[in-house]
């Protein structure tokens, strides 16, 4: 395994009109970012709150990681077309540079003969941006979602940028509604020929959620929607989202062995020193629960149930998802080193007190999730609760674990 | 015990490691029926590091020949690393013969050998009635095959102790059932057999059914070492039991005001097994036609075998009766421009009402009657009740649209789900006691409110009541049927406290030397009148050097179970232009309690409404024309997430015998009920039109808003 997070390829970097988003960035740092919210009209957080709505998964899923990924739904993809990006990629040869059009096509055949994805630069600023989906739950993948970002220059629009999933390819442009709606100053009429256009030549999917023309009949009200926010936000000058920015997470330490096959590791688990035998592809979920640490619970394997949730150097990892290697020298709290039944925690306190577990698998997970954000966000809005209960509870529809990490942020202030 | 939870000091199934553990791995069939012709594992057994590898010939009773669905076991490996084993049952040699594969309800239905059960009742004469009728409501709706996706994936630990006696570790909630399949299929005594249950992950769910248990235990019969079975999440999605799909017809007749004849046909697809369906039936007609007094009713129900994956039949795997009746009810309110509630009001069934002999060959318990509780719980929904919350129609401008709506149901035990709970109470020389209780529950609520029940009548500390795990070696037998846990378990442990308690006074008098009448218990002692004490441990410690130790165990079968009823309200808004559907808020209202602690309680019925709000808009797993699964990724399926759900509010209306703790039983499954037919109701105000098929997905919302042009 070669571990990119060594190379410092993390952070953002204003110059200029322009911010420079390093591959590895994790999401939930570009949602924390005041420069990312400004820079985007505050699509690209709001992208990334969309296409991740965990904060677990977007404390680990990094920008670099989303972009190469080829999912043909991703809300991140369309946002950053929307935006223009320019992905820069380092290559033995040379470095390239390759726009969002060209490279979210087929990231492959940028990266193809060594090349690394070093970081996502966001050229300028549009005036305005809007982002709507189409979704059987707000945590689900969107079966449509539409990314508009309007520039203007005066009372016209100098550049708009339309973008569309829900296709049987990556997300794509739709450049001749585009051009229908540049030099205008976004009538309604102009408005809706564009939706038309974009609605009636996208080449939408057919898959178990909804046929392409049930998509195709979806897409043109949620392509005018977004239209006419983006046109109205982008006259008013006003950015998407919650304006409300949060400090960020703990910094992510560089990799402590970029290079690993096998061999022992050793980390610090609640405060004890475990000494393991590793492979590069064993997941700090198999060495903590090899290691008789049982509140760590094995559940999905993909990160999105949460129940294996510890906290590394203080950052909430999906245990199953995270190398073994990672932890290397490193300190892992579980639910047993928060506290014990003798000395809870008080989140562990509340827990029980507002009676949040039934069947309790979840609950070490929610409540290491929930010790995370209050950790850098003392006062959370239910909201933000509800976006950190790190997983899924399929027993207490959740209004209980709520309410208890509410309550301990109370008492805790 | 919600602090062990908290401190991850909590065990599953899975929390357990043994040294020289075997790991299994299945291979399922890639085709939906299918004979096996030829299975050779030579290949994969001289893998280094493979113990074991059995196909059908070797595993007699156990591996299937036969395929009967797609991801049917038909071979296992097992060997030192999971790695190792995957790879290893991936190298059998397969040669399947493709057989003819029943893949729907329709085909199902012109098969006889397909049909496990049916059930027909009827009284008066529905068709004369539904003729006369000046109004008449008609539909088909249809559920689909539910995946139940616990947290914890199915798995099993088995080994064999010093005396090589099989020890079994199960997530599957019922030890006593596993214990008898298993007993049978091995072809052991049960005595040879012990199952330990720790706590089981999304019981609430449905984890009823036997999943793995069998290959576990015969690698460890066969090799004599610990084995361990996980499905992946896949797997468990795919090939676990879930929720049967259903359609149910209903033809609902309205005259002069009133509901005047019910006709209700239902097919239900059991998939592979086809087991328990004689009592799903009589399930579903009894819960569909109690709620409503209608002179003629008749239910046809039939439960199929299928070649898909098997279904339980146990977990709210009745919805779609009580759902179809519950909104041509509400559409019958419409027709008679009532309000939905007070249309409901009026019709709620009393005893002595006409329907009694259907309801009675279904299993209802003579003179069962609800109607006053269920109006209660109505009008705590209703603006007379307090709560300002009309059904309201939808505001006029933009696309969307809200609307309000109502559903309640009931759940009445048949004769089958009457059966006594037991508790097992001892008292040990040091003053503290165990116990041990069945039917062992899987909420939070069971043990943690056993153990107060019983330190409340004995008068001590509820931490000197130690609840052994679900373990067929030390717990009260119990048959594993759906007997609601909670209330014939907890209803045990408190008679049981009560005769230890006894015992403890006559033991107490005894030493010292005083009439019982002249005794009291409290605090740990027995005090006499002149105020001389004996501690619990003095009594304790003088009974087993007597040789009579204190051990009550106590079966008390109740003479009722009280019903589980449930009223629940909904508000949903709708996007007529994108199909998307928002529920605001969900309401519920139970009669239940008292209770020790309500909380697990409201808890339990909070992630009913949750689980009705996914089963509502986004849950079911839909199959190819091959019987493939069409998802196959757990990323792709959605699940309700803290984020999809809106406020929910829970009240209880006390029903229950005042003298207990355990007053009420399976209330979650008569929410869960009440709340998909009070979502489903808004959606349908919302939209103006009426919905038949969940879930409520985008496109589906779509097509009944603006169907689409011919």
């Amino acid at each position: 395994v070669l571990d990119l997070v060594g190379l410092g390829l993390s952070g953002l970097k204003v110059e200029d009109e322009d911010v420079e988003i390093g591959a590895t960035t994790p999401l939930q740092d570009v949602v924390d970012s005041p420069v990312a919210h400004s820079a985007t009209a505050g699509l690209l957080p709001a992208a990334c709150r969309a296409a991740l709505p965990s904060r677990l998964l977007r404390s680990m899923a990094t920008i670099g990681g989303e972009a190469v990924h080829d999912d043909p739904d991703s809300e991140l993809a369309a946002a950053l077309l929307a935006l223009n990006a320019v992905f820069m990629v380092s290559h033995p040869q040379e470095p390239r540079e390759s726009p969002a059009l060209r490279f979210l096509r087929r990231p492959a055949t940028d990266l193809a003969g060594g090349g690394i994805l070093r970081s996502v630069l966001i050229p300028g600023t549009p005036h305005g941006a809007a982002l709507e989906r189409v979704a059987v739950l707000p945590s689900a993948p969107p079966l449509l979602a539409v990314a508009v970002t309007t520039t203007f220059s005066g009372d016209k629009l100098a550049r708009v940028r339309l973008v569309v999933t829900g296709l049987a390819t990556p997300p794509a442009r739709f450049i001749e509604a585009e051009a229908q709606l540049e030099r205008t100053a976004g009538e309604e009429d102009v408005l809706e020929r564009a939706a038309d256009l974009a609605s009636s030549h996208a080449p939408f999917r057919d898959d178990p959620w909804a046929t392409a023309e049930q998509r195709r009949r979806m897409s043109r009200p949620l392509l005018l929607r977004a239209l006419r926010t983006a046109l109205e936000r982008g006259r008013r000058r006003e950015a998407m989202g919650p304006a409300r920015v949060r400090p960020p997470l703990p910094h992510r330490a560089p990799a402590p062995m970029p290079y690993f096959t096998s061999g022992r590791l050793e980390l610090t688990v609640n405060g004890r020193v475990v000494r393991a035998e590793a492979e590069a592809r064993t997941t700090l979920l198999d060495l903590l629960r090899g290691a008789g640490v049982f509140g760590v619970k094995a559940g999905c394997a993909t990160g999105r149930c949460g129940a294996c949730t510890v906290l590394l150097d203080g950052r909430p990892v999906a245990s199953c998802l995270t190398l073994a290697v990672r932890a290397q020298g490193r300190t892992v709290l579980t639910a047993e080193g928060l506290g014990t039944v003798e000395r809870p925690h008080p989140l562990q306190t509340a827990f029980a007190e507002a009676g949040a577990s039934q069947c309790g698998f979840c609950t070490p997970g929610l409540v290491l999730g929930a010790r995370a954000l209050l950790d850098a966000v003392p006062d959370p809005t239910e909201d933000e609760v509800r976006d950190a209960l790190a997983g899924l509870c399929r027993c207490t529809g959740y209004a209980k674990p709520v309410a208890a990490v509410l309550a301990a942020a109370r008492g805790e202030r | 015990l919600s602090l062990r939870r908290a401190t991850g000091q909590a065990a599953f199934a899975g929390d357990l490691a043994l040294p020289g553990t075997l790991h299994l791995a299945l291979r399922r069939s890639p085709l939906a029926h299918a004979r096996v012709v030829r299975a050779d594992a030579s290949a994969a057994r001289a893998l280094p590091g493979v113990v074991a590898v059995l196909v059908p010939a070797d595993a007699a009773g156990i591996l299937s020949p036969a395929a009967r669905f797609v991801g049917d076991r038909l071979a296992v490996a097992a060997a030192e690393e999971p790695e190792l084993a995957r790879r290893a049952v991936d190298m059998v040699e397969l040669e399947l013969e493709a057989l003819p594969a029943v893949l729907d309800l329709d085909a199902a239905q012109l098969d006889e050998s397909s049909v496990a059960a049916r059930a027909t009742v009827a009284e008066g004469d529905v068709d004369e009635a539904l003729g006369r009728a000046q109004h008449v409501v008609e539909g088909e709706w249809s559920l689909p095959f539910t995946p139940s996706v616990p947290l914890e994936p199915s798995l099993a630990v088995t080994w064999l102790d010093e005396n090589r006696r099989l020890v079994v570790r199960t997530s599957a909630e019922s030890p006593f059932r596993v214990r008898g399949i298993l007993a049978d299929r091995l072809s052991l005594p049960a005595a040879r057999i012990r199952v330990v249950r720790p706590l089981v992950a999304g019981g609430s769910l449905g984890r009823t059914d036997m999943v793995i248990e069998d290959l576990c235990a015969l690698v460890t019969l066969r090799t004599g070492r610990p084995a361990r079975l996980a499905l992946s999440a896949e797997e468990e999605l795919s090939t676990a039991p879930g929720r049967p799909a259903q359609q149910v017809r209903v033809r609902l007749g309205v005259a002069e005001g009133r509901l005047v004849a019910l006709d209700l046909r239902l097919r239900i697809d059991l998939g592979a097994d086809g087991e328990g369906a004689t009592e799903l039936l009589r399930w579903c007609g009894r819960h569909a036609l109690g709620l409503y007094r209608i002179p003629h009713v008749r239910f046809e129900g039939v439960a199929l075998r299928t070649n898909r994956p098997p279904a339980s039949a146990r977990r709210v795997a009745d919805a779609g009766t009580a759902l179809a009746v519950e909104c041509a009810v509400d559409e019958a309110a419409a027709s008679v421009e009532e309000d939905a509630m007070a249309f409901r009001r009026r019709h709620l069934r009393a005893p002595g009402d006409p329907g009694g002999e259907a309801l009675a060959a279904l299993g209802e318990p003579a003179g069962q009657d609800d109607a006053r509780a269920i109006a209660e719980l109505l009008r705590t929904g209703s603006p007379d009740g307090g709560r300002p919350r009309r059904l309201r129609l939808a505001s006029p401008s933009g696309p969307q649209r809200q609307g309000s709506g109502v559903g309640i149901a009931r759940r009445v035990e048949g004769p089958e789900g009457r059966a006594g709970g037991a508790a097992l109470l001892r008292l040990l020389d040091d003053g503290s006691f165990t116990l041990a209780a069945g039917p062992s529950a899987v909420g939070a609520a069971d043990e943690l409110a056993y153990a107060e029940a019983a330190a409340a009548i004995l008068g001590v500390p509820p931490h000197r009541i130690v609840c052994a795990a679900a373990d067929t070696d030390s717990a009260p037998y119990e048959p594993g049927d759906p007997a609601p846990a909670y209330f014939a378990a907890g209803r045990a442990v408190e008679q049981a406290a009560r005769d230890v308690r006894e015992r403890i006074r006559e033991a107490g008098a005894a030493l010292l030397g005083v009439p019982v009448a002249e005794t009291t218990v409290q605090d740990g002692v027995v005090r006499a009148g002149s105020g001389r004490v004996v501690r619990f441990a003095e009594i304790g410690a003088a009974a087993l050097q007597a040789g009579q130790p204190l051990t009550v165990t106590a079966t008390p079968v109740p003479a009722s179970t009280p019903p589980s009823l449930a009223a629940a309200f909904a508000e949903a808004e709708v996007d007529l232009e994108t199909g998307v559907v928002r529920v605001m808020w969900l309401d519920a209202a139970l009669a239940g309690g008292p209770f020790a602690d309500a909380r697990p309680i409201e808890g339990q019925v909070e992630g009913a409404l949750a689980d009705a709000l996914e089963q509502a808009l986004a849950a079911g797993l839909s199959f190819d024309s091959e019987g493939r699964p069409l998802v196959h990724s757990l990323r792709r399926v959605p699940l309700l997430a803290a984020i999809d759900v809106p406020p929910l509010s829970v009240r209880f209306l006390p029903a229950g015998d005042p003298l207990s703790r355990f007053g009420a039983a399976a209330l979650g499954e008569a929410a869960a009920r009440a709340a998909l037919a009070a979502i489903v109701n808004a959606v349908s105000r919302a939209v103006g039109a009426r919905l038949h098929e969940l879930p409520l997905a985008p496109a589906r919302v779509l097509e009944a808003v603006r169907p689409a042009p011919a």
